[in-house]
């Protein structure tokens, strides 16, 4: 029965059944056969899926994210960044990964700063010697900072499904994020040693202090955001909406960038993109019902645990597992139907809870920018107006680096754990 | 952003006059439906942001807590989650994977889809029965905070099976009227 369960989902998702409905029907026909429970079970786990507070802060960080882009305050962080990096070896590489770096501390979607950054500096990457397909794999590299750096959707999301606090998971992503982006802009040097083409901005503090006043306000919102959330002041939830009201009275009245019609838009778009999301959480909820009713999680759970006793051991099995499982599969499903087969195991096994959830996060995140499903990859490469294929090419040595952030972090639980102990969280 | 019969299902649909009434009757439903949606997407959104500021508002400034702020909020978050699906349907925003779409055959491709398709319309017609079932057995009971009934906010269940419903059924549709189309240019 399992089996056939199991069968019905993966022949789905190869006839390109839409992950939501391949996730839905298994379970439908599942309770339908097996008569074990009424029907209404299955709307039941629906309903209470999406009925959650903390899921809350999903469409306001989406719509603070559409706002500020709409305001053109990502060019102003650009601009910025191009001035606060732009003088070393790897000139606009080096600034595209600051900029994704502080729009990940305003947006939580990494698809979403993927286009922004993508839009803005691609084609000035080609500009200054830079190779389309090299920027755009850079791109997509750094738009992995997105949901690791705080603010982060699939934090959210795990944090809501295994109970944990999500502004602790907040505090504990912002260190391993910014690994990855100091490794990447290491990675952008060495790669540019070897191409003389590639051009740096000569340093200038009076243009620096110019870009720095200019992008003071949009710098600003990082620090309210994560500042609130990490201090304590407000929920994720809140802080997303002050956040959103914020970038709209600034692109109204402060810039005037932004137009009622923009408003408008922006609520039309960050409500299609929770949409998105949710539909994936609420037909994820009867299919990890469907699971653990047929104790399939306690199974592959005891399998691991009886393979390793060793919580190394144990961690690295799963990134194997997580990774192959990040290629194939969309971040919210894998939050939500392996959180819960690997999250009881760890904490079994005496790994800290919120050092795990890290792990597990960055690792699914990666699986952003990895073939063949890579929604990341996918977006710059329509943004960038190039073959998916001439991106995946480039992405590797980007990869090589965040997979050497995962093993560090999976390694030296000090290095999640250090901020949270810091603010007293944990 | 507002959209077109053809750009809504996508650039590759048969021009009008080519397709069958009931196409056209069903392609025009669901653009009807789908632009009432997108105001009713911008509108709960709003709603959604007015009522988390007020509460931030009430707490944070006036130390007045709101009791309705929190229940009315996930309330909104659930029909935000379902109202979208027709137009994620129809704009195609459903994450999947596109192997299929690799094949070289169209035939196979076309198979592949209206099999699809027709899969998919059949799980929701399941699903809209049985969610309208759970809306009527809450029908009675009223919510703590807000005292509204509970069916209120799992009507959004059947509803959004709906908007998903008449989208796939016009794209199934578009598709198989896509059919004659082709088989006469080739």
């Amino acid at each position: 029965m399992i089996a056939g369960f199991i069968g019905t989902f993966f022949g789905c998702i190869v006839l390109g059944v839409p992950l939501v409905f391949a996730l839905a029907i298994p379970s439908l026909a599942y309770l339908l056969l097996a008569q074990k429970a009424p029907l209404a079970v299955i709307a039941q786990q629906m309903y209470s899926a999406a009925d959650s507070f903390p899921l809350l802060a999903i469409p306001f960080f989406l719509f603070a994210g559409e706002l500020m882009s709409r305001s053109q305050i990502t060019d102003r962080i650009a601009a910025f960044s191009n001035r606060a990096v732009g003088w070393i070896r790897g000139g606009l590489g080096q600034a595209n990964v600051l900029a994704s770096m502080l729009l990940a501390g305003i947006s939580g979607s990494a698809v979403a700063d993927s286009v922004a950054i993508g839009k803005v500096m691609i084609g000035s990457m080609e500009r200054e010697g830079f190779e389309r397909e090299d920027a755009a794999a850079l791109t997509a590299a750094a738009s992995v900072m997105g949901p690791i750096i705080p603010p982060s959707i699939p934090m959210v999301i795990f944090g809501a499904a295994m109970n944990q606090p999500i502004g602790t998971l907040f505090a504990a992503g912002f260190l391993p994020g910014v690994l990855v982006g100091l490794g990447l802009m290491a990675a952008v040097y060495v790669i540019s040693r070897r191409n003389p083409r590639i051009r740096h901005y000569p340093f200038s503090i009076a243009a620096l202090g110019r870009a720095t006043l200019h992008a003071l306000i949009p710098l600003s919102m990082p620090v309210l955001l994560v500042g609130g959330i990490l201090g304590g002041v407000f929920t994720p939830t809140e802080a997303g909406a002050v956040a959103a009201l914020y970038a709209a009275l600034v692109g109204l009245l402060l810039f005037r960038t932004l137009t009622w019609k923009d408003i408008w838009e922006s609520l039309v778009s960050a409500a299609l993109g929770t949409c998105v999301v949710m539909l994936i959480v609420i037909a994820s909820s009867p299919f990890g019902w469907v699971l653990s009713v047929n104790q399939v999680p306690q199974a592959i759970a005891a399998f691991f645990t009886s393979t390793t006793t060793s919580p190394l051991l144990f961690l690295l099995l799963v990134n194997v597992a997580l990774l192959i499982a990040g290629m194939f599969m969309e971040t919210t499903a894998n939050i939500l139907i392996l959180g819960p087969i690997f999250f009881p195991a760890a904490v079994a096994l005496g790994i800290d809870p919120v050092h795990f959830s890290i792990v597990f996060i960055v690792n699914l995140v990666i699986g952003l920018i990895t073939p063949p499903v890579g929604l990341c990859l996918f977006s710059t490469a329509a943004v960038a107006e190039l073959p998916l294929g001439r991106l995946v090419a480039r992405v590797g040595p980007y990869l090589a680096v965040e997979l050497a952030v995962l093993a560090l972090i999976t390694l030296f639980p000090s290095i999640v754990l250090v901020i949270p102990k810091w603010l007293g969280m944990i | 952003m507002d959209t077109g019969t053809a750009r809504v299902l996508g650039a590759r649909v048969s021009p009008p006059h080519a397709m069958k009434p009931l196409t056209r009757r069903v392609l025009a439903a669901a653009h009807g439906v789908n632009w009432l949606s997108r105001i009713a997407c911008g509108s709960v959104m709003a709603a959604l942001t007015v009522v988390v500021l007020l509460q931030v508002l009430y707490r944070y400034v006036l130390e007045l807590p709101l009791v309705w702020s929190d229940e009315a909020a996930r309330h909104l978050l659930v029909w935000l989650s379902l109202m979208g699906g027709g137009i994620a349907v129809a704009e195609g925003l459903n994450p999947r994977i596109e192997m299929i779409d690799g094949v070289r055959s169209p035939r196979v491709r076309q198979y592949v889809e209206i099999f699809v398709g027709v899969l998919v319309l059949a799980f929701l017609a399941v699903f809209i029965v049985v969610t309208f079932d759970v809306v009527k057995t809450y029908n009675g009971y009223r919510s703590l905070a807000l005292g509204i009934p509970q069916s209120v906010p799992r009507l959004a269940l059947p509803v959004g099976g709906c908007l998903m419903a008449v989208n796939v059924l016009a794209k199934l549709l578009a598709r198989l009227s896509r059919r004659d189309d082709e088989e006469s240019l080739s």
